[in-house]
């Protein structure tokens, strides 16, 4: 509890506001009650901080953990209890609970089986996790980033609610398959810098590839479901929900228009050059992930993106 | 046999082709579907074209978008038109005086992104769309007061409604 209490009181303290544009308001009431951690749901992180709860805070956002793993406008109990529907060409599956109840969340993992399951995809028990969870890009990411969203994920309380099994089909219900998969589609290992850029394109690299995973729903699918390489951030017609993902490289069938204070914008507030407001799955990952990043991450995510080779893509 | 004279034939010719051409309307307009919906909004008026329906809403939330961008330009990016504001304020608020009103059952379209689930849980949407009247309305009103905070505050606070509705209603 002590730990809850602390978390608490950085909740309170959190609040920055670093921006006008910010979508957070930091008036949101944050405390503990009970053995619930009231405010939690708004915390924003800090990636700066000197505490790896609030290090973890930040990277629980940016890595859309929150966007998959909590149920869209359930109670603030339900924060990270899993149960959101992901509809995907391959069926639909259900975020799990990653709150730090023992039988139904990962509150008896240990460091090492959350790192294992990041990096492997692969559970406690040894199985293989579905490319569902996107470990192909969180395998990339850093030990101390893993191990600061471990840090925090310790800290949300425990929610008894059991996994919603996912309504797939039963070819690909059998797991062994997994393990063909990612011999076909997967290989383990870390984002590594590019000497030859700077500080902030390298920045926004680590975050698109490792952390955001942007490209995991901004491209197509091969038959074997890994991502179509020639086609990586161009979009597909046949994303997640069913709805089309737009083409992400600065061709002009992407977002070759867009300039980056647009694309900022739009990843922080989620309204575009014309004035519309994002929706569906992208209006998810903005509220619930972009939003709360830095201007600093966020103008990185932009410069990387624009740096990419543009694709023509057009998708409807 | 009489002959008929050539300017009479060319006057029957003419009337035949307006005659024709006004079924041919007709039926074209007939064809392209008016499927009947009710207006729970405009009692009454019991049928009405679908596609004129989400053209009008279209072009309803068309114009929000233009009002929105021009407003993030003067607030947000510093756009040299302060004195233009309120007048985006004032049309943001009169264009979302109801908006569950502009999607009355039966209202769906393939050229519409709008989801199912509005009518499925037309409650949630209506409270979401009085929510951004709501704030359109504070939105419209503190451009009237000319403070910079107020606005921004006000104008990010609707677009945080915008984004709310579109995340569960628009594909």
């Amino acid at each position: 509890m002590g730990g809850v209490v602390g978390l608490g009181v950085l909740l309170i303290t959190a609040w920055g506001g670093d921006s006008v544009a910010r979508a957070h308001s930091p008036t949101a009431p944050a405390g503990v009650q009970g053995d619930t951690l009231v405010g939690v749901v708004e915390l924003r992180g800090d990636p700066e901080s000197d505490d790896p709860v609030m290090r973890g805070a930040y990277l629980a956002r940016a890595g859309n953990c929150v966007t998959c793993h909590t149920e869209e406008d359930a109670a603030e109990e339900l924060f990270l209890a899993g149960g959101k529907p992901i509809e995907t060409p391959f069926g639909v599956f259900y975020g799990t609970n990653i709150t730090s109840n023992p039988e139904h969340g990962i509150g008896d993992w240990s460091e090492e089986d959350f790192a294992r399951a990041m990096r492997e995809g692969r559970a406690p028990d040894g199985s293989h996790y579905y490319p569902s969870f996107p470990y192909a890009a969180f395998t990339k990411m850093t030990d101390s980033d893993i191990s600061d969203l471990y840090a925090f994920l310790r800290e949300v309380p425990g929610v008894d609610r059991e996994n919603i099994p996912h309504d797939i089909p039963w070819y690909a219900g059998f797991r062994g398959s997994l393990a063909l998969w990612k011999m076909m589609n997967f290989e383990e290992g870390r984002f590594e810098p590019d000497p030859d850029r700077d500080e902030q394109w390298n920045r926004g690299a680590y975050l698109t590839r490792a952390v955001t995973h942007c490209a995991e729903c901004h491209s197509p699918r091969t038959l074997s479901g890994g991502i179509d390489e020639g086609l990586r951030y161009a979009g597909t017609s046949d994303g997640p929900d069913g709805g089309s993902v737009p083409n992400i490289t600065p061709h002009e069938t992407g977002i070759g228009g867009w300039s980056a204070r647009h694309l900022v914008r739009y990843l922080e507030f989620g309204m575009d050059p014309d004035g519309d407001f994002a929706g569906g799955s992208m209006a998810d990952v903005i509220s619930e992930g972009t939003s709360y990043l830095t201007g600093e991450d966020l103008a990185a995510i932009v410069d990387y993106l624009s740096s990419l080779d543009p694709i023509e893509n057009e998708i409807d | 046999m009489r002959s008929v004279p050539l300017s009479l034939t060319l006057a029957a010719g003419l009337v035949f082709l307006v005659v024709a051409a006004g079924f041919t309307a007709v039926d074209s307009r007939a064809a392209h579907d008016p499927s009947p919906v009710g207006l729970p909004g405009f009692a009454g008026v019991q049928n009405l074209d679908v596609e004129a329906l989400v053209d009008h809403r279209q072009g309803v939330m068309r114009a929000v978008s233009g009002h929105m961008a021009a407003s993030a330009a003067i607030l947000l990016d510093g756009a040299p038109f302060e004195d233009r504001i309120s007048l985006h304020g004032t049309a943001l608020a009169g264009l979302l005086t109801d908006i569950p009103d502009l999607f009355p059952e039966g209202s769906a379209h393939d050229e519409s992104d709008a989801r199912p689930e509005i009518w499925e849980d037309f409650g949630t949407f209506t409270d979401r769309g009085q929510d951004t009247m709501e704030r359109a309305a504070a939105f419209g009103e503190a451009t009237q007061g000319g403070n910079q905070a107020e606005m921004t505050q006000a104008f990010i606070a609707l677009g945080d409604s915008c984004g709310a509705c579109h995340d569960s209603f628009r594909f």
